[in-house]
């Protein structure tokens, strides 16, 4: 059998029709209907202008990002399996990941440059959308979840850095939350919630904890599909 | 609009390219499987050990089962010498109880019993208990619950 | 589409390098982890020990994989045993390092694991990690030379026999009077260790006491009193502040009376001061060496001084010799001819004294504050300056203090705790001029062993059943006529008594057992040496009959060991058949003249056993030879594991020994 024959017979079958509604017959109906019936696809657009995809109009800051995010969500639930928020065993825990734990290390240092370069990303990303004026009507309420985004994307770095447990996290953890205490009014019962105390003890290692993994991924999760729907119904990237 | 790769003038070049990159990437993705797979095997266990010291032969009475439940494990001392039993139930892996007043070993979840020699008495269990690996060594007894050994092994001292 | 500006155009290329990026980096991590250090020193070992399997040694090759020792209750994950494999293998003694054999230590790996002892980082499985050497690693591994400290953290008060260098840098501290200015846990703040300094204005001289002052190693090598590098003007104030701390009691005599001397010398021979006080480095470490002690003391105060040591100083340790007057003029004026300093001379003196600031009221306010600013009070008791010293800072937890918390100044010291805490102990005011700690010229060796002590002393917290107990039986102080009598003749300085005392002269604790008593009598009226190449001697301390008399009936009723009998034979006399078979013994099986003299004849090590039946039990005697570490657990006698029958034979053989020609009279 060939293996063009063995090709035909795969995508003949039931299951493969049932995943694949529509088969990739090069028409535009086709090519609508292959977009529109799949979850993953139909975020994107059908069809896209060719002088859109020039690299300078976005320097696919925005990809990047959206990459980087993705590295970070399979490294970080990678981690999950072998770290605990917990202030006897957090310390060890980066140690059994540094010395014991196949990859351990790779992994880490790939979350942690990661986050350093989503940061950025995200800030270059802004400062491109910003420059080339895509945050004009009609796009000024993407503008706004995107600065909503950056935010996120900053409060994320900040609440994984207390998760190590050691010097640098805290004295970090301490500077930032006493920054926080100076907020007017709210500032220092914001900073005591945060710390769910008055120090920085297993209470703050815990909420840090959850908001880093659950909190905070799923807001900017869902953030991020408004964010790329709106994208499509702004009308795409456009030059100016 | 298909066949269009094959209008250009560097098909080949292009053929190639896709070809290494799709392999690449296949590669890493069976790298990184494997990885992934290294990567959440545990190297270390923080567990108690399977082979122990649990005592001196002059410890153990003749004629009676000395039970370390935390060890999950019966030293029988007999009149001929010594053996260890799996406190295990073969039933369901509930930890057994030795009943001094009815000598026989009783499990408390299905209601299984075994005779001081580990042999199946009554319930649901299917096998008697492991009898495990006991040695001497510089004067102590050494019990290694990893190793079972036949029914009828007894270490002589 | 074909327009050489499309995106679309490069695509293959990115799609292709962007893989073979991934694929690059995919590959770095499990390589890295293949060819970790640990992987390469396994398979060292098992090619080692396949090696020692042919030599038919059992050393076994493993599985590679990552090895821990992991203790709950102590919080202890070590690692080490994951290169060093050898540790429990006696056959890899002397193997290449990390295989080697760990050498035989009263506590197993397996119970406390590696770092609680050698320090460093348990957790680690690379080499440079394991041993701590990184930069913000704050447990670097020991070094062996001060690894002895490590025992000081669950041993906290007891003495642990296999840590010399703890046990002696632990005397030394006390010794040295480092808790006059530091708070140190474990030590307790007793009477300060100098002198009593009040009436210190009748008791020497003034030009002695300058420079004294200015450097107190050039008049006595072995002294604790540190160098606090004065000034001359300084030491000058000091001098006049202290000469003026005088005792009523005391007569201001510098001159005696010269034609007594031959006679003094008499009587300071039969005293044996010799024992104790050292004459220009030869004799007895235990007093101060007295070479030159006529520059510096006052003849009146020396007077005093021997008629009654205690009036003067009450925590002297120097006993009280019953001395007739006559005696102690005649051995004052032996020991001004004898240890004369050239080195001072009573002009020089005079010109001195003179030179002081006088004794205004301003100067001795000045000179007092001098004496508080330096810490004199740490060490010495005045009276009128009593506030409490308190100038170094608490050493709690300096045994693990944070090494980037310590001021190395630009001194080219390595950065680490042991270097700048014996840098610290060797040259005081190395790391800056504004540092109080005088210096107390201590030798390297002491310098480590201090280093130690201190290295002891970490913040570590283990549970209770890992710290060793305290010894729980309280000191021993006798009362009664005994208690007076031990405390005239300061018996406990030279001497033990369950575990109170002195170590320079044999354990007491059971000599009712062991001696008996008529020897012990005689003995007290005129010691002489069981070993004569021992400097310090039982002096002759004068002692009464009836004095005599109350110190053996104590022996014989208090100071008994009841496991061992004191007669093992009928009425104490052997029958001769057992006494020829002791004696066969002793000659052929055995070989005990090896060690020791019967009739001038054999060796040296041991002391001579002639007549030593009348002065020991024949049950001591059977005892001792059955386990003489029993008794003296250093004692180079080997134990032979005799049994009951060779050993009461040697025993029979030995108390039928005469006494030595010339000493019958004894």
């Amino acid at each position: 059998m060939s293996v063009a024959e063995l090709k035909e017979r795969l995508v003949g079958t039931q299951v493969w029709k049932s995943v694949f509604r529509h088969r990739y017959i090069d028409s535009n109906r086709n090519r609508a209907l292959t977009v529109f019936s799949n979850v993953f696809l139909h975020i994107h657009p059908v069809k896209i202008p060719e002088k859109n995809l020039r690299f300078w109009h976005t320097m696919c800051l925005g990809g990047l990002s959206f990459g980087l995010f993705l590295v970070l969500l399979v490294t970080g639930v990678l981690l999950m399996f072998y770290y605990r928020p917990a202030v006897p065993q957090a310390y060890r825990d980066m140690k059994e990941l540094e010395f014991v734990i196949s990859s351990g290390a790779f992994l880490r240092n790939l979350h942690r440059w990661a986050a350093h370069a989503m940061v950025v990303a995200v800030f270059l990303h802004m400062a491109r959308v910003f420059y080339s004026g895509a945050y004009r009507p009609p796009r000024e309420f993407n503008w706004v979840v995107g600065v909503v985004l950056l935010v996120l994307t900053l409060l994320l770095s900040y609440t994984g850095y207390l998760l190590p447990w050691d010097q640098l996290a805290y004295w970090a953890i301490t500077v930032g939350t006493n920054m926080a205490e100076a907020a007017p009014l709210i500032g220092p019962k914001f900073k005591f919630l945060l710390l769910g105390g008055n120090i920085i003890g297993e209470n703050a290692l815990v909420r840090f904890y959850v908001l880093h993994c659950v909190v905070l991924p799923l807001a900017a999760a869902a953030l991020l599909a408004v964010h790329f729907w709106r994208v499509r119904k702004d009308g795409g990237v456009r030059p100016l | 609009m298909g066949d269009r790769v094959q209008d250009e003038p560097d098909s080949d070049r292009r053929r190639f390219l896709w070809i290494t990159g799709v392999a690449s990437l296949s590669a890493a993705g069976a790298g990184g499987a494997a990885v992934l797979a290294d990567f959440v095997h545990p190297k270390v266990l923080f567990e108690p050990p399977t082979a122990f010291r649990i005592g001196r032969p002059e410890d153990f009475p003749v004629n009676s089962v000395s039970a370390d439940y935390d060890r999950k494990v019966y030293i029988v001392r007999t009149e001929v010498g010594f053996f260890a039993l799996s406190a295990v139930c073969t039933h369901l892996g509930c930890i057994t109880r030795w009943l001094e007043d009815e000598q026989t070993i009783a499990c408390p979840c299905h209601g299984s019993k075994f005779g001081r020699d580990g042999s199946l008495a009554l319930g649901p269990a299917p096998r008697p208990l492991r009898r495990i690996a006991i040695r001497l060594e510089e004067g102590e007894l050494i019990v290694d619950t990893t190793v079972e050994v036949q029914a009828d092994t007894v270490l002589r001292v | 589409m074909s327009d050489s500006n499309s995106p679309m155009r490069r695509m293959p290329l990115l799609f292709c390098l962007a893989s073979a990026a991934l694929l690059v980096v995919y590959a770095v991590a499990p390589m890295r982890d293949y060819f970790r250090e640990w992987r390469r020193f396994q398979k060292d070992y098992n090619r080692l020990a396949d090696e020692k399997l042919r030599q038919n040694m059992p050393v076994r090759p493993g599985p590679i994989g990552i090895r821990q020792i992991w203790i709950r209750e102590l919080d202890v994950v070590d690692r080490c045993v994951t290169c060093h494999l050898g540790v429990e293998n006696r056959f890899l003694r002397g193997a290449p390092q990390p295989f080697g054999f760990h050498p035989v230590t009263p506590h197993n790996t397996r119970d406390i694991g590696c770092t609680i002892c050698h320090r460093g980082q348990g957790a680690a499985t690379t080499v440079h990690g394991a041993h701590g050497r990184l930069k913000w690693w704050e447990d670097p591994m020991l070094p062996g030379r001060y690894l002895q400290a490590s025992c000081g953290q669950c041993h906290k008060g007891s003495e642990v026999p296999e840590a010399w260098l703890l046990n002696d840098g632990r005397t030394l501290i006390q010794a040295a009077g480092c808790i006059g200015c530091h708070k140190i846990p474990g030590y307790e703040r007793r009477d300060p260790i100098g002198p009593v300094l009040d009436g210190i204005g009748s008791k020497v001289r003034g030009l002695w006491l300058f420079r004294w002052l200015k450097d107190p190693k050039s008049y006595l090598e072995r002294t604790f009193m540190p160098n606090f590098q004065l000034s001359d003007e300084q030491a000058r104030l000091l001098t006049a502040f202290l000469l003026a701390q005088k005792f009523a009691a005391v007569e201001v005599s510098e001159t005696t009376d010269h034609s007594l001397a031959d006679q003094g010398q008499i009587r300071y021979r039969e005293a044996r001061c010799i024992s104790c006080h050292a004459q220009g480095g030869r004799g007895g470490t235990f007093g101060p060496d007295l070479g030159k002690v006529g520059g510096k003391v006052r003849f009146g105060w020396l007077e005093s001084w021997l008629r009654n040591p205690k009036a003067l100083f009450p925590r002297t340790r120097m006993p009280q010799f019953s001395f007739p007057d006559k005696d102690i003029r005649a051995v004052v004026a032996y020991m001004a001819s004898e240890f004369a300093d050239p080195s001072i001379d009573g002009r020089e003196d005079e010109q001195l004294v003179r030179s002081l600031p006088p004794a205004t009221r301003e100067n001795l306010a000045a000179g007092r504050k001098l004496y508080q600013r330096l810490g004199c009070g740490g060490c010495h008791r005045l009276k009128g300056v009593e506030e409490p010293v308190e100038l170094g800072p608490d050493l709690a937890g300096i045994g693990n203090k944070d090494v980037d918390r310590l001021d190395f100044g630009n001194l080219p010291v390595d950065r680490n705790l042991w270097s700048w805490l014996f840098t610290k102990i060797q040259t005081p005011r190395a790391f800056g001029k504004t540092l109080k700690m005088p210096d107390f010229h201590f030798s390297e060796e002491q310098g480590r062993e201090i280093v130690v002590a201190l290295l002891s002393l970490t913040d570590k917290r283990f549970p209770a059943r890992y710290l060793a107990s305290e010894q729980q039986a309280g000191p021993f102080r006798p009362q009664g006529e005994f208690g007076r009598l031990m405390a005239k003749y300061e018996c406990l300085s030279c001497h033990r008594i369950q575990r109170e005392g002195g170590k320079i002269a044999p354990d007491l604790s059971i000599i009712g057992s062991q001696a008996k008593p008529q020897w012990i009598a005689s003995y007290f009226r005129l010691p002489y040496s069981l070993r004569p190449i021992l400097t310090e001697r039982m002096p002759l301390l004068g002692m009464s009959g009836q004095e005599i008399q109350t110190a053996v009936g104590y022996f014989q009723t208090v100071l008994l060991d009841d496991s061992i009998p004191q007669q093992l034979f009928p009425r104490d006399r052997p029958e001769a058949q057992e006494i020829a078979r002791g004696k066969e013994l002793y000659f052929n099986r055995y070989g005990c003249q090896a060690c020791h003299q019967v009739n001038v004849a054999g060796g040296y090590v041991g002391p001579a056993l002639d007549g030593v039946g009348s002065r020991l039990f024949s049950g001591y005697i059977f005892a001792y030879l059955k386990n003489p570490q029993r008794f003296k657990p250093a004692v180079p006698e080997p134990n032979y594991n005799l049994n009951d029958s060779d050993a009461a034979a040697l025993a029979a053989y030995l108390v039928s020994l005469p006494p030595a020609k010339g000493t019958e009279g004894r």
